[in-house]
């Protein structure tokens, strides 16, 4: 008889806890006994059973909302979460719209965020992939005057050391061990049906595969011997190499592979998660061969050849800084020893310096993405405070029920506990869509980064970064129930029983004040936005110094293999541009050393009359070009001449220089006639014109001194040819390759592009950065617009009544619209003047990313004031209107 | 909380149906001398409410004893009244008593 309800029964040993079910039940069972005892039919007797069982549930209930409101030491506490958890579910599940809209804006902000921070941990975070990479350095050569390459970043400008400097690096250098280096290579592969394949190649020293812990799959890597002179040529694969051009087949170890010059044995197979540090490689493509570097061979005696990348560890107790001290006088030695290619003729030593690969593979690639996770954080806030906004709203909408919870006993805390639950599980919810979003966006963001971003293969979205995902959207939770929890738990239960009164004044300028801040908010991304855009605009529109429309060009080697002997070097530039000049459609042809819109590689000394001979005139660009290339570059001689045909190799020597070269080493001299001394070529050569300026390598970097000399006068073994044409410049490319490849069977075209595509490529990052930091900034304007829209909506529903009596007492439609807009508009004016004061100073942080835009750049201040004043209003419109449409008799009777 | 100085009628009753029952003072039993009475019928959960207030105010006490074979061998709860109940009991029983005097003649008459 006692089964008659083993449901209830469960359900109360459950709630009670076994002891007190016990007399629970027990009252209730012999109250069923006397009821059967009394002549009570079964059934009746059953049914008062149940009743009693199911009001002792009730009684159970207000047990433990006791037991909440009062937690005792330690009594209850996660019990109490979870059913603050299962609570909190059970609104989500009562009010979807409300939940979703808050899950929505959070997730936003959220997935910004996470995407930005997956890489930023990728890029900067993460070590790099070798073991014990904290140890790992980057030495090389430094010089004299430009050691620091970013001063705040600790980084040294490092470039390229010799063969020979390296070997006695390694040998007298305490503080490092492991040295070896690098030299980048190109495997030139002989035609096999597609044409000859120019294969990325790297030789390296002894010990450079076990400085950063490789072992091959399959095979060897190098032994000692293999780095002797005369040694018989091997090569080791990268597993990428292996299986696209071999199959992965492993009978290619030991065969020999073709190439120009000596054929190879393949002896090795790298493995498959082996990458080079990118500094190695220096932006250009992971190397598929690796050969062993002969140290002895005559190529590498002068010291003048600064061809190797240095990487080594850090000698255990040693310090980076010690390191760069003991370099330094390490350099220094070298230089009094070796004065021939450690010295400059001028008696100015080179040094040696040493960064952190770390530092060095991140470079300064760490303060463009400050800046982009400034700005998702940015949105994150606009999030919180817009959940924050939406859940004090429906905080108000509940204060029965709080109330009813304080009357039942619940305290301060537990109300609290509640709230701040509630927007926990919202925004927990909200990460996860936060996440799928961040998947999406990281996807995006690859495939739109600047190629140059370091490390970029490294970014993903992984568990590191789903634990601070984790932690940002509880965090994000709590900032935006931190104001409903304190705001309502702290009211007395009265206030709350009775609904609204006094309490709704302070509301709505609290949700004023978070409604500014989020347009604060916004209006710092907006101008964020507005910089780097009108930053990017000027870039595209700088005048580069050339008309770019119907140029292109595209590289060659002057000294090429197949060359007849006792060619010289200028004379293949003479070649390659008489077979240019053939195409049809090809209007000029000239030749030069260096395009424009791509770094300048040759810093030429220049001294001019007065200067001791030791000076170092910093940063002046030196080319090499035929006569005619200003006019097919369309680049304005403004004094003087051109080069002609007749400034032959021998002399006179001649050179033009460029304004700016005029404004900054000849003090606005008359240039002309002026003669140069160029002590790389031990000669004096006069000034014979001077040309505008012209875009170099960036156009954020302006116009920078320049030195053109003449092509004879000059020899340089790589040149760019630069055609103009009529037709639009990509349909010649086909023509262009095989003037290339008449000229230079052997090698492949190569660098085939037009200028505006060179030109473009040098914008991607800041194009990359407008466009993300925009796309931030226009979803906190939505988020911001949105949060005004619906607080205002909001508070015309509240004022309903007070509207319609206004109008009954006779109001014109036109004064209720102005009593709303301008409710609107105080907020937004509020945030507007807050966001600019804000945006005033954190605009410095973009200083570095602008392009003749100042951080405090008064016409972008004025656009985001109108956009923002723009879109409020627009915001405040449809509220103002339903305030209008207010129909006084039916307020007046609705009470 | 603390001890209330007056207690509601309903706390009163249950304490006096505690005194009455002595030793006896069970959950089923104070209910049903409640219903004896004072024709008061308390649903079960109401009762156990009433009673872990008021044991949580001080003003009752109660210990679990042994099973009962009679009623499925389940154990009771017996209830007793402390001090500072009985103490609250009769102050409210005096000031009730002040409240009354020289209002018996009018009300009687009723």
């Amino acid at each position: 008889m006692r089964r008659s309800s083993p449901f209830l029964e469960w359900l109360l040993s459950r709630l009670y806890g076994r002891d007190a079910a016990e007399f629970v039940l027990g009252d209730a069972v012999e109250r069923f006994e006397q009821d059967l005892a009394g002549g009570k039919s079964r059934r009746e007797a059953n049914r008062r059973l149940r009743r009693e069982l199911l009001s002792a549930v009730r009684f159970a209930r207000s047990l433990r909302q006791r037991a909440e409101a009062a937690p005792g030491p330690g009594g209850g506490r996660m019990g109490g979460w979870g059913k603050d958890v299962r609570l909190a579910l059970r609104g989500v599940a009562r009010r979807p719209g409300f939940a979703a809209t808050v899950v929505l804006t959070l997730a936003v902000g959220i997935g910004a965020t996470t995407t930005i921070f997956s890489v930023v941990d990728g890029v900067v975070f993460r070590p790099l992939p070798y073991d014990d990479p904290s140890e790992l350095v980057v030495v090389g050569t430094t010089f004299p005057g430009r050691e620091w390459d970013d001063a705040t970043a600790d980084l040294q400008h490092l470039a390229g050391t010799s063969v020979l400097n390296y070997l006695d690096l390694r040998e007298r250098s305490h503080t490092l061990v492991e040295l070896s280096g690098v030299e980048i290579r190109s495997f030139l592969m002989p035609d096999e049906g597609n044409g000859p394949e120019l294969v990325d190649a790297a030789a390296v020293t002894e010990g450079f595969f076990a400085l950063l812990r490789v072992s091959p799959v399959l095979g060897r890597l190098f032994l000692p011997d293999d780095h002797l002179s005369g040694a018989p040529d091997v090569a080791v694969l990268t597993h990428d190499a292996w299986v696209t051009r071999y199959g992965g087949d492993p009978g290619v170890l030991g065969r020999s592979i073709a190439r120009f010059g000596a054929p190879v044995t393949a002896v090795g197979i790298l493995p498959a998660d082996f990458s080079p540090p990118e500094v190695v490689i220096g932006g250009g493509q992971p190397p598929e061969f690796w050969t062993p570097l002969q140290t002895g061979h005559p190529r590498y005696e002068s010291r003048g050849r600064r061809s190797l990348t240095l990487l080594a560890r850090l000698a255990p107790h040693a310090t980076l800084e010690g390191a760069r001290a003991e370099l330094r006088s390490l350099a220094d030695a070298l230089a009094v020893e070796y004065p021939d290619g450690n010295v400059f003729p001028d008696g100015t030593r080179f040094g040696a310096g040493a960064n952190s690969l770390h530092g060095q593979t991140v470079g300064t690639a760490g303060r463009s993405l400050g800046v982009f996770l400034g700005a998702s954080g940015l949105l994150l806030m606009i999030a919180a405070l817009n959940s924050a906004t939406l859940l004090l709203a429906r905080a108000l909408d509940r204060l029965r029920e709080l109330g009813v919870r304080t009357a039942l006993g619940a305290s301060r805390r537990s109300i609290m506990r509640l709230l701040l639950t509630e927007s926990v599980v919202l925004s927990i919810m909200g990460g996860l869509v936060g996440i799928a979003i961040a998947y999406g966006g990281v996807e995006l963001f690859l495939r739109y980064a600047p190629t140059s971003m370091p490390r970029i293969t490294e970014v993903a979205v992984d568990a590191r970064v789903l634990v601070v995902t984790v932690v940002v959207s509880i965090g994000a939770g709590m900032l935006a129930g931190l104001l409903p929890a304190l705001r309502y738990a702290g009211a007395a239960p009265g206030d709350r029983l009775r609904r609204g009164g006094p309490a709704l004044g302070s509301d709505s300028s609290l949700r004023a004040v978070l409604v500014a801040g989020q347009m604060a908010l916004a209006v710092v991304l907006l101008t964020g936005a507005g910089l780097l855009g009108s930053s990017f605009q000027r870039l595209r529109t700088v005048d580069p110094g050339f008309e770019p429309e119907g140029l292109a060009s595209f590289q060659v080697a002057t000294k090429r293999p197949n060359a007849p002997p006792g060619e010289r070097i200028w004379q293949g530039w003479d070649l390659i541009r008489e077979e240019t000049a053939k195409i049809p459609g090809v209007t000029q042809v000239a030749v030069t050393s260096n395009p424009p819109f791509q770094s300048p590689w040759w810093a030429p000394r220049v001294l001019v009359p007065g200067d001791p001979d030791d000076l170092v005139r910093d940063g002046i660009a030196g080319y090499a070009v035929t006569p005619g290339y200003f006019p097919t570059t369309g680049t304005e001689l403004l004094q003087g001449r051109d080069f002609r045909t007749t400034d032959g190799p021998d002399g006179p020597y001649v050179v033009i220089v460029n304004e700016a070269f005029v404004a900054e080493h000849l003090g606005g001299r008359d240039p002309l006639g002026i003669m140069v001394r160029i002590p790389e070529g031990a000669y004096d050569a006069e000034i014979v014109g001077v040309v505008e300026d012209v875009i170099q390598g960036r156009a954020q970097e302006g116009g920078r001194p320049a030195v053109y000399f003449p092509y004879t006068q000059a020899d340089v073994p790589f040149a760019q040819v630069v055609v103009r044409s009529d037709l639009p410049p990509e349909t010649l490319f086909p023509e262009l390759r095989a003037a290339s490849r008449r000229f230079s069977p052997a090698i492949p075209p190569l660098d085939v592009s037009t200028m505006e595509q060179r030109m473009a490529a040098t914008r991607t990052t800041p194009r990359f950065q407008a466009v993300l930091v925009g796309a931030f900034a226009a979803i906190a304007l939505l988020l911001a617009a949105a949060g005004l829209y619906g607080s205002l909506t909001h508070a015309v529903g509240r004022r309903r009544k007070e509207l319609g009596i206004r109008m009954a007492v006779g109001a014109e439609r036109a004064s209720v619209l102005g009593l709303v807009l301008a409710q609107g508009l105080r907020i937004s004016a509020a945030g507007l003047v807050f966001g600019l004061l804000v945006a005033l100073v954190a605009s410095r942080f973009l200083t570095t990313f602008l392009y003749g835009v100042e951080p405090s750049d008064p016409a972008t201040y004025v656009g985001v004031a109108l956009v923002l004043s723009g879109v409020a209003a627009a915001a405040c419109l449809r509220p103002a209107l339903r305030a209008t449409a207010v129909d006084p008799v039916e307020v007046l009777k609705a009470d | 909380m603390g001890t209330s100085k007056f207690l509601g009628e309903f706390e009163q009753m249950v304490l006096l149906a505690i005194l009455h029952l002595g030793d006896e003072a069970y959950g089923r039993a104070i209910r049903r001398e409640l219903e004896d009475r004072a024709s008061r019928t308390v649903t079960h959960g109401a009762s156990y409410i009433t009673l872990d207030r008021m044991v949580s105010k001080g003003l009752l006490e109660s210990e679990l004893r042994e099973p009962d074979p009679g009623r499925g061998g389940r154990a009771r709860r017996y209830f007793r009244v402390t001090p500072s109940g009985l103490s609250a009991l009769k102050e409210s029983r005096a000031a009730l008593q002040n409240l009354w005097k020289g209002l018996e003649a009018i009300l009687e008459e009723t």
